[in-house]
């Protein structure tokens, strides 16, 4: 691959996980949808008033890695963390689970879309008042625990330009779990168990270096969508979305697409393998080649495990399902030799063609097409505006050429003459 | 239309800025051949103008692609997009109702660019089954009235 080529391969790179991201319809939607659950969870009159109730996206949405689901109709994945101050010197996890989802009950609205309880989570299903098919999109609301001053804690991380564990550990919060033996009994959340996912977003960020920062605000109102990041997407936030997609692709209609690898491992092994390239070719090509040297193995009770540490909190191993579940374990790797194979494939294309055909098989039919059609609708719209430039080769581009593309107009028969 | 270019600044233009083409000029004809590509991952495509009088005396160029042979379709088409004739690849590039194209032009700083945008556009045809380059196509009916007008 030349230096050229490496250029373009960027530009539809770029505009393909461009056309990964949600539409902005979906995002505002999406917030107002969360919103509208943390107004109703915090409003006077509600038993979870006096506690401070808050909701807060995490996850995929609030990285600015969510991706489009794969096929039209397929849900989108919400995440949010809803915050308790404080609590009844004597609820336990369960009161906080239950009483959560029994203020949810008291809407009529909400009562109809709430899914089976999670294990940590209650589940809102928007289906009705979607738009479309595919506008249908699930919240999963994690009921938590966080100390006092919890704000000033993450506004102070937020705007910290280096960080230790233990300073992303001050962000950790308290999470239920219905599986736990002390479900019912304890009422320490300092027992309960941690979950950090501001400090994981704020480690994110910090991974994402050499760019601007992104700037976001913990306003002390109620429920604060955060700064709009759309078209503000860092080469890391980009390579992981394409990641994503990929391990996507691959497993759509599999049989085994449950244990395909977990986003969380794949965002934490690119951040880390992410060395501040700003060229996202070479930022995915990096992160491709070197993303397992991030596993590290540990000898747990005498047997070697492999051991993906939260970059927050290293006592949490993200793959701890590997050593119960080796499936997941062997289609982790043999998805990263793939994304190896392919990577390779699509920089060895012999023609733009083939290259177009080679980025189909990885990232999939519609949205490899989409990106094409994208790209050429620009092409046509420089050569409009007089931007259009020509290189002695033949090759067109708003850059760099010397010959400029007049205005005309495509003609002939449909028909031969 | 400002003063027609002759055959030989018409070569002339095209030699400088494209090395290594190929003329051949006589008194009526000029004949350009050029390996091109659209993008820097397209393949290289072997584009032919021919530049002569048509049978009303007009100075008209006549732009085709010569190799490959057999340009790839679009799946579940059946024919070129924007061309004149599909057997002999050549291809239309201006709108000559519009008279977008005389002979006052240099045929390097427009039929060539637009040669290439053809290709540029017929690479995304084949991808994704449609046309992004713009124009017209004529519908037969017109078509005939402005043969009647080009041939009064």
């Amino acid at each position: 691959m030349i230096e050229e080529q490496q250029k373009e391969l960027e530009d539809i790179l770029a505009e393909l996980a461009e056309n990964l991201d949600i539409t902005e319809t979906q995002d505002k939607v999406i917030r107002q949808s969360y919103e509208a659950v943390g107004n109703f969870l915090a409003e006077d009159g509600s038993l979870l008033a006096q506690y401070d109730v808050e909701i807060w996206p995490q996850g995929s949405f609030n990285l600015g890695t969510i991706i489009k689901p794969v096929n039209e109709g397929d849900d989108l994945d919400i995440d949010l963390v809803c915050e308790l101050k404080s609590k009844e010197k004597d609820w336990t996890q369960h009161d906080v689970k239950s009483n959560v989802g029994k203020r949810l009950k008291q809407s009529d609205l909400y009562r109809k879309m709430l899914d089976d309880e999670g294990r940590r989570c209650w589940t809102l299903l928007y289906r009705d008042n979607a738009q479309s098919t595919t506008d249908k999109y699930h919240m999963d609301i994690l009921p938590s625990i966080v100390g006092g001053g919890y704000h000033t804690i993450v506004r102070d991380m937020f705007s910290a330009k280096e960080l230790k564990e233990s300073d992303f550990d001050k962000a950790a919060i308290r999470i239920t779990d219905n599986k736990k033996d002390d479900y019912y009994i304890s009422t320490f959340p300092a027992t309960w168990l941690k979950s950090n996912p501001f400090g994981y977003a704020k480690w994110f960020e910090l991974r994402q270096q050499q760019l601007k920062p992104i700037t976001r605000t913990f306003a002390n109102e109620d429920v604060k969508p955060l700064p709009n990041k759309r078209r503000l997407k860092t080469v890391l936030q980009r390579v992981v979305q394409l990641l994503k997609r990929h391990r996507d692709i691959m497993y759509n209609g599999r049989d085994d697409k449950n244990d395909k690898p977990i986003s969380i491992i794949i965002t934490t092994l690119a951040a880390e393998a992410y060395k501040g390239e700003s060229n996202m070719v070479i930022a995915f090509r990096n992160v491709v080649n070197t993303m397992t040297d991030y596993i590290e193995e540990r000898e747990i009770n005498g047997r070697t495990i492999k051991y993906i540490a939260n970059p927050v909190n290293k006592a949490e191993n993200f793959a701890d399902k590997w050593s119960e579940n080796p499936q997941r374990q062997k289609n982790f790797y043999e998805w990263v030799n793939k994304l190896k194979h392919d990577m390779n494939l699509i920089s060895g294309s012999k023609t733009r063609i083939l290259l177009e055909s080679n980025i189909k098989d990885s990232f999939g039919k519609d949205v490899t097409e989409r990106t094409f059609s994208r790209l050429a609708e620009k092409t046509h719209k420089d050569r409009e505006n007089g931007n259009l430039k020509m290189k002695t080769t033949g090759v067109l581009s708003a850059i760099g050429g010397t010959i400029v593309a007049t205005n005309h107009n495509f003609y002939g028969s449909e028909t031969d003459e | 239309m400002s003063k027609p270019l002759s055959l030989y600044t018409q070569a002339d233009m095209l030699r400088r800025a494209y090395h290594g083409c190929e003329i051949k000029i006589s008194r009526v004809c000029l004949t350009w051949r050029y390996n091109m590509h659209p993008s820097e991952w397209s393949q290289s495509y072997t584009v032919k103008i021919r530049y002569c009088r048509n049978n009303k005396g007009r100075w008209v160029p006549s732009t085709y692609i010569n190799f490959p042979r057999l340009l790839p379709l679009a799946e579940g088409q059946n024919r070129l997009p924007h061309v004149y004739n599909h057997e002999a690849q050549e291809i239309c590039l201006y709108d000559w109702r519009e008279h977008e194209w005389d002979a006052s032009m240099s045929i390097a700083e427009t039929i060539v660019p637009w040669a290439s945008e053809w290709l540029y556009n017929y690479e995304a045809w084949v991808m994704t089954g449609q046309w992004y380059g713009g124009g017209h196509y004529p519908e037969s009916e017109i078509k005939k009235e402005t043969d009647k007008e080009e041939n009064k």
